[in-house]
């Protein structure tokens, strides 16, 4: 639509395209950004000049903490998706059924089946990146593939983006539980709670989207069969990799002056770049098969 | 200029006296922590059908890692004042709390005279017997020769007390003096005084702690011996329900708690217990257990106290009843009879009527014979002029005062005799001079007089044991200063016994000596002991009629050292030292229970499964005269060296956290490697390992066997569940704090 | 740029796209399994030529020297009560049956181990034609550390005794009781690799 009332001598401004659907990306980096931006302000407050805070303010703020992502999803996505015409309708049970499966399949799967705590922590840094990826991350991905196929495909997958933000909302959920159950295990320092949240969070989000461009290539690519397969491996990978690489940076190295602390900044450091580096480069994608969409639509 | 050095010299000198830079130059190797750590409490306890109390409480020392404590005997062997049964260990496990109950123990070695004790840790708290070879306790080492000298700066350590605040605690002190016993020479007692803010007055529940030098090394064990039977003369504290009435009152039993202590006794005198203990060694006399002396069970008491500037060889060289100013030697002689080692004996010393407690002995264990002459001697101190009262207690009541002695002045030349030294004659010929003579017949007296006078009147009396045999009395007809002799005479030979000379000078008391008659007359020596001789044999009865050995190559499980003796008098005072390569483990002066005559006095020196390889020596003292001994060597003929004997290093200690909950990792095993392994090397085979430990239900751990100091270890944590932490060239020296507290956070895997 | 699709039957491709990925899924969940097997129950080979016992013990546990007994194998990786296996040779004459023995070890343990009890004793057919006989039993395993607050645990072990000639080689497994029935997989793999 063109508006023809202001100025004569310039050219008619174009007016933002009105969209029937939430911009998906824009919801994501924000709510990316904040968890980011909370990890690293509390790392500088109670990591680096100390603040402290009484023992029973302490665990009302690692919850907080750790429900922020639910927090901002519910205002940049949910909330945000109920002000445009044609909303997700499948948002909320997409992140309900991840949080339980998550508790119901994920987490039995991993610890009590996989046993990865017994084993994994103890290898070599190739062999904990192959075992996270075929444990932890296969879990993971080949869970949020189950639940996004069988809660979007047939109805709720109408454009591309819309498997990003199912797959941000399945995130949500497959994290949620264990982000908690973190909060309130022990007394963590408010610090420690944002930086394991982040970490979990980013390696869901990173991890579900790779998923999320899978789907949508094989949705409106017509893609080849063994590119979703492919796909999901890519997806385990990424949990394979972040996993061992974040707990690598972590880790304190032994000292006998003073104490073996560990090291948030690099972790914090190291989930941030993997973070909105992964979120390019699957942008990069989106955009670049979205491109390639559209000259086959020209072309025809 | 001049005078600006002489200032800054001034302020130099200041500040090297100041206490705070004689703080600073505490030696680097002086580890208060481990020493504070290797403190224990012990207490004794008597358990009835119905309840269990304390009896007796005292400090303690670890002297081993495995287990070996040092104290007193008084307070942990059974006896009239400590009627307990059970010995319960209370270790330091947290810095400024109270001891924790955490084992039982046995008395395993013990010199009741002198007041010392070993015991061993034999049991857990609830009864579980404990294999001392798997304990790993902090423990502290014994310095070798005593090397305390006047105004040394000493930290004692103890617990002050029985309340819940009385943690171990270290008091400094300072050297004041030393006071000598025949048994142990001019330092049996080391005098102190404490300097500390924390305490004025070292309290008597300290007694069988410790005393430290400079370097960290036990010096001395600070002793006194409560009597619960003088309860008015001593602190005692009622804290338990003895009589189960429901009321802690007066009729409760009072547990001694002691007067301040001031005198410590030199670890000297307990190296050979730990020693022979270390080694698993036990050592009995079969012979003198057959036949044992049997105390006569009349009350002690002490007789003729009079005074000497000085000893030689255990007899006064002269008596006195004044000195000179600016004397640093006073020695106080006395006779006992009925002395047991359970005897009690204190010294109070005042000075123009106010106590001197660095004079004073405070109540300490008799380590005497049963009856002969004794003295105090106080050294190395100026004493300061005045009129000196010498009051000695027995078991808690007065026993006799010494005449006043006058300190001041010059010296005064008043007629004396001197320095008394008996030799065996006959006719012509001596055959030996000294203390300790041959059966013979004649014994000469020689002595020194001084400042005498033509007829005034001097008395020779001759004793034997307590009764006059002889006395010649005269008008003095020589010189005023010169050598003269008197004798003693039988011509069938003097018996086998203790003789005494007593001088008169117009009725005052001048000098006086005892010697010993024992042995056939030989050259320089008598001949009391013969035919001594290493065997190895199975039991006493093999021993009598196995062949002399010099060397055998298979430890057995004991040797038997044996002698033959001649004429010794029962009563007489002897002495048996064994040694293992030249250190002294057993040292024992008792009274002669045999008869005059025999052979085969048999000396077992056993172990449980095979005494350790060294080479083995027994020595046979009379009057501190070595009169025979004997070797064996024991497999290479030298002592084994024991790995784990480490108690200088760094102590590792610390916290394994969980880095995303906070809270400390329980159950979690954490290993040092030898330094002969890096962390790449490590193939998880214990003999790669130097020392591992395992964390509490707070996660904290602590490893027992200090890091050497400059020897580079690796670390490894490696638990479910959490990245490992590994680290190699792990390096302390002594510029580390000790113990070292490290806080390690893991990481979730 | 927007393309809308509506609800429609998915094409071939999708279907076996689909059906790839679950199969993916499960390889991947089988190759998970396995390198979790192959690192949980991964073993080091031990050989004792003096008393003719060949066995696999799990990797990473360490390897103790203890007086008297043959193999002495922990987790020290384990936090709480170390999983063990022992293997002690005792001698066996003809006139003796295993009871003995296991009326001899358990005088003695009553001393060594705290609140000693003997669950059951049973037997059990091993390897091809031995016929062995287990005692299963329980202790409380208290660590002596006097400065520091450790906890003690209940712990149930199992001994298996194998009579060879005029020896009895004697098998034993401890576990903290919560664990027991877990680690009892590795114990029967250290079972079944034993050669005497």
């Amino acid at each position: 639509m063109t508006d023809y009332r202001a100025r004569l001598l310039t050219p008619p401004r174009e007016e933002e395209e009105i969209r029937p659907y939430r911009s998906v990306w824009r919801s994501i980096i924000i709510e990316n950004i904040g968890l980011t931006s909370v990890a690293a302000v509390s790392f500088v407050l109670f990591g680096i000049l100390g603040v402290s805070i009484p023992d029973t303010i302490r665990p009302i703020l690692n919850i907080a903490i750790a429900l922020l992502p639910l927090v901002f999803w519910v205002l940049f996505s949910w909330l945000a998706e109920r002000t445009v015409p044609q909303p997700r309708r499948q948002l909320l049970a997409v992140f309900l059924f991840s949080v339980l499966i998550a508790r119901a399949v994920g987490q039995p799967l991993v610890e009590e089946f996989l046993r990865v705590q017994e084993w994994l922590p103890l290898g070599t840094a190739i062999g904990r990146i192959v075992g996270y990826t075929f444990t932890v991350g296969i879990v993971q991905v080949g869970l949020a593939y189950l639940v996004l196929y069988t809660l979007t495909w047939q109805e709720n997958l109408r454009y591309r983006y819309d498997t990003l933000a199912y797959a941000a909302a399945a995130a949500l959920g497959y994290g949620m539980l264990p982000s908690l159950e973190f909060a309130v295990t022990g007394q963590p320092n408010p610090y420690v709670v944002a930086a394991h949240t982040l970490s979990i969070f980013a390696t869901l989000t990173v991890a579900n989207c790779v998923v999320a461009y899978g789907l949508s290539a094989v949705r409106f690519d017509s893609a080849p069969a063994l590119f979703m397969p492919f796909i999901i491996a890519l997806g385990s990978l990424v949990t394979g990799l972040s996993i061992p690489l974040y707990s690598g940076f972590l880790n304190a190295t032994f000292s006998i002056i003073g104490a073996s602390v560990q090291r948030h900044v690099l972790g914090i450091g190291f989930t941030g770049a993997f973070l909105f580096g992964g979120l390019f480069l699957i942008y990069t994608l989106f955009t670049y098969a979205e491109r390639r969409a559209a000259d086959r639509e020209l072309e025809r | 200029m001049n005078k600006r050095l002489l200032l800054w010299g001034c302020l130099a000198g200041l500040l090297c006296l100041s206490p705070a830079f004689i703080q600073a130059q505490v030696a680097p190797s002086f580890d208060l922590n481990r020493i504070l750590r290797a403190t224990v409490l012990v207490m004794q306890v008597r358990t009835t059908p119905t309840t269990s109390y304390i009896t007796c409480v005292s400090s303690g020392t670890l002297v081993t890692r495995t287990g070996l404590i040092l104290t007193n005997a008084h307070s942990t062997i059974p006896n009239p004042d400590c009627t307990g049964d059970t010995l319960l260990v209370a270790l330091n496990v947290r810095e400024g709390e109270a001891p924790v109950l955490s084992y039982q123990a046995e008395v395993i070695q013990a010199d009741p005279g002198l007041d010392i004790a070993l015991l061993r840790v034999s049991a857990e708290i609830n009864g579980r017997a404990v294999i001392n070879e798997n304990i790993d306790l902090p423990f502290v080492e014994l310095a070798e020769g005593s090397s305390l000298n006047l105004d040394d700066t000493i930290t004692v350590v103890g617990y002050p007390g029985l309340s819940g605040e009385d943690a171990a605690t270290a008091l400094s002190a300072t050297v004041q003096g030393f006071t000598g016993e025949p048994r142990g020479g001019e330092r049996a007692w080391v005098k102190f005084r404490s300097v500390s803010d924390t305490l004025a007055e070292v309290p008597g529940v300290f007694s069988g702690g410790g005393a430290y030098n400079r370097d960290g090394l036990l010096v001395g064990i600070p002793t006194t011996a409560p009597l619960a039977r003088q309860a008015s003369a001593t602190a005692c504290a009622r804290f338990q329900d003895t009589n189960l009435d429901g009321l802690v009152n007066a009729s409760d039993l009072c547990v001694p708690l002691g007067g301040a202590i001031n005198a410590l006794r030199p670890s000297d005198f307990a190296l050979p217990l730990i020693r022979s203990a270390s080694l698993g060694i036990d050592v009995t006399l079969p012979t003198a257990q057959n036949q044992a002396f049997v105390a006569s069970g009349l009350e002690p008491r002490v007789s003729n106290l009079f005074f000497a500037p000085s000893a030689n060889n255990d007899m006064p060289t002269t008596v006195i009843s004044s000195l000179p100013s600016g004397t640093s030697s006073l020695y106080l002689f006395f006779d006992y009879e009925f002395m047991t080692p359970e005897t009690i004996y204190e010294l109070r010393v005042t000075i123009d009527g106010s106590t001197s407690a660095i004079f004073s002995l405070p109540p300490v264990r008799w380590s005497g014979g049963e009856r002969g002459l004794w003295y105090i001697g106080l050294t190395g101190q100026s004493l300061p002029n005045g009129e000196y009262n010498f009051q000695l207690l027995v078991n808690g009541v007065s026993a006799g005062e010494a005449p006043p002695l006058q300190v001041g002045g010059g010296p005064e030349p008043l007629p004396t005799f001197r320095n008394i030294q008996f030799v065996l004659r006959e006719g012509e010929q001596i055959f030996g001079n000294g203390y300790i003579l041959g059966v013979g017949p004649i014994v000469d007296a020689q002595f020194i007089y001084d400042n005498m006078t033509t007829g005034l009147e001097w008395t020779a009396i001759w004793y034997f044991g307590n009764q006059e045999i002889a006395r010649a009395s005269e008008a003095w007809s020589l010189g005023s200063n010169g050598a003269q002799s008197t004798s003693v005479s039988d011509p069938a030979g003097l018996l086998p016994g203790r003789y005494r000379l007593a001088l008169y000078i117009e009725g005052r008391l001048s000098s006086l000596a005892d010697f010993t008659i024992a042995g056939s007359r030989a050259d320089a020596r008598p001949r009391v002991f013969t035919n001594e001789r290493f065997v190895v044999a199975s039991d006493i009865n093999e021993a009598l009629t196995a062949r002399a050995s010099t060397s055998v190559t298979n430890p057995p499980p004991s040797i038997f050292t044996l002698f033959d003796w001649e004429q010794i008098a029962p009563g007489t005072l002897w002495q048996l030292r064994l040694m293992v390569d030249n250190e002294v483990f057993f040292d024992q002066v008792t009274s002669w229970s045999q008869g005059e005559n025999g052979s085969g006095f048999t000396v077992q020196i056993g172990s449980d499964t095979a005494i350790p390889d060294g080479t083995y020596e027994m020595e046979l003292l009379m009057n501190n005269i070595l009169l025979r001994s004997t070797t064996i060597s024991v497999g290479i003929g030298q002592l084994p060296i024991d790995p784990f004997a480490e108690p200088e290093g760094v102590q590792l200690r610390g916290v394994l956290i969980d880095g995303d909950t906070g809270l400390g990792i329980p159950n979690a095993t954490i290993f040092i490697l030898s330094e002969a392994f890096s962390v790449i090397d490590f193939i998880y085979n214990a003999n790669q390992l130097y020392s591992l430990t395992t964390t509490d239900r707070d996660g904290r751990f602590q490893f027992s066997r200090p890091l050497r100091f400059t020897v580079p270890y690796s670390v490894i944590i490696s638990v479910d569940g959490y990245l490992p932490i590994n680290a190699d060239g792990v390096v302390v020296d002594e510029e580390t704090p000790n113990p070292l507290d490290i806080i390690i956070y893991m990481t979730k895997g | 740029m927007i393309i809308e699709t509506t609800a429609r039957e998915a094409t071939r491709t999708q279907r076996f796209a689909h059906y790839f990925t679950l199969i993916y899924c499960a390889l991947a969940l089988f190759i998970g399994a396995n390198l979790r097997d192959s690192a949980l129950y991964a073993i080091t080979p031990y050989t004792n030529s003096e008393v003719g016992i060949t066995a696999f013990y799990p990797e990473s546990w360490l390897f103790d020297t203890t007086p008297g007994v043959v193999l002495d194998v922990r987790d020290t990786q384990r936090a709480g009560f170390n999983t063990r296996i022992n293997i002690r040779v005792l001698p066996f004459s003809p006139g003796m049956s295993v009871r003995n023995l296991i009326d001899t070890l358990a005088l003695q343990r009553r001393i060594d181990l705290p609140f000693y009890k003997i669950l059951s004793v049973s037997e059990r057919a091993f390897g091809l034609d031995d016929i062995t006989t287990i005692v299963d039993y329980t202790f409380v395993s208290d660590l002596d550390d006097p400065f520091l607050q450790l906890i003690p645990a209940v712990v149930i072990g199992e001994d298996v005794f194998i009579v060879r000639r005029n020896q009895v080689i004697l098998v034993s497994f401890t576990a903290d009781a919560n664990t027991f029935d877990r680690d009892y997989a590795i114990f029967e793999r250290f079972l079944e690799t034993l050669d005497y």
